[in-house]
């Protein structure tokens, strides 16, 4: 099995947060330790009974895209949907900004396809909003284009555009004159 | 100690980002200023990692309008944290070429110094922005589906 690593950013500055920040990073940092090793059990009290929980990306590619509202919908999609397509074994957290009831991630996220164990590796940006220090709103936004390439393993790209717009002829094209 | 960005800057800074205005920009860009774009750079030529004030500067003012004109900018989410903020926003541009409409949201990560930017990664919803770049849906399966107008030979 292998190893889950999660990596938090630097240690805050103390500088001039009030209390209420600290306590919220306090908070977060023990979150995403849960989250990071998507242990749906240890992450399910900091979740709000009404949390929404986005996942933006193709659906038909990823099927954990969407919008998932409630509990027991976001612990699903931890504990059982995401897995049944990515087994996350690194998470790590290259910024964690926290503001008000506000807090914002990037995270570099390494995970294997159950399928057949080919790793794939993309940026996750995660803004979250606490209410009553439980999270109540998440908006996961992939890179995309890059995790589905890595998914389906093969190239998305399409053949050159020029300036205006139509197609460069790539060799061994068929073009008609 | 890190320096506390103030919202007053964080403002300044996407009205002169979001206008592509680079006059006001300039003086808001630390010499080394690094913006690193994800995505893919052969259907949203403006990605990639732009180093330096000039590269950042030719990021906004050449390069991005080159691919689309900014129609609207909307911030849903700013959150500022000593020198690093992190703002959600929803973007909306015309094709330079074409004039098709684009939208989709658009995360920025930005370390400030001494009052200039000196770091930015930006992460868009960039499957779902090739997608409307190109104006079709992109082939996942692998292969290769006939448009109209493509000569195919039998």
């Amino acid at each position: 099995m292998d190893k889950k690593v999660a990596v938090l950013s630097a240690e805050p500055q103390p500088c001039a947060r009030s209390k209420s920040h600290a306590d919220l990073r306090a908070a977060f940092d023990v979150f995403f330790e849960a989250y990071a090793a998507r242990d749906a059990e240890r992450v399910a009290p900091f979740l709000h009974d009404d949390v929404v929980w986005t996942v933006s990306g193709p659906i038909e590619v990823l099927p954990f895209c969407g919008v998932h509202r409630g509990k027991a919908d976001v612990l699903a999609l931890i504990g059982r949907k995401v897995p049944a397509v990515l087994r996350v074994f690194s998470c790590v957290a290259e910024a964690i900004v926290v503001d008000g009831d506000q807090v914002a991630m990037l995270t570099r996220l390494s995970a294997r396809r159950p399928a057949d164990g080919r790793v794939i590796s993309y940026r996750v940006a995660n803004f979250f909003r606490f209410v009553e220090g439980k999270i109540i709103e998440n908006l996961s936004l992939l890179d995309s284009f890059d995790a589905v390439e890595q998914v389906v393993g093969h190239p998305l790209t399409q053949p050159t555009l020029a300036e205006d717009g139509s197609l460069v002829p790539a060799i061994s094209d068929l073009v008609s004159l | 100690m890190a320096e506390m960005v103030s919202r007053a800057l964080v403002s300044a800074f996407y009205e002169a980002y979001a206008s592509h205005d680079t006059d006001k920009l300039v003086p808001m860009l630390d010499d080394e200023v690094t913006w690193t774009i994800r995505g893919p750079v052969d259907v949203l030529g403006y990605c990639g990692r732009h180093s330096g004030k000039p590269a950042v500067i030719n990021l906004v003012d050449q390069l991005v309008p080159s691919v689309y004109r900014v129609v609207s900018f909307v911030q849903d989410s700013v959150v500022i944290d000593g020198d690093r903020v992190a703002t959600l926003n929803r973007l909306s541009g015309r094709q330079s070429v074409g004039g098709r409409v684009m939208s989709y949201r658009l995360a920025h990560f930005l370390r400030f110094c001494s009052g200039k930017l000196i770091e930015a990664v930006s992460l868009i919803d960039s499957f779902d922005a090739a997608e409307q770049m190109l104006g079709h849906p992109l082939d996942v399966h692998g292969t290769v589906t006939a448009q109209s107008g493509d000569l195919v030979a039998v």
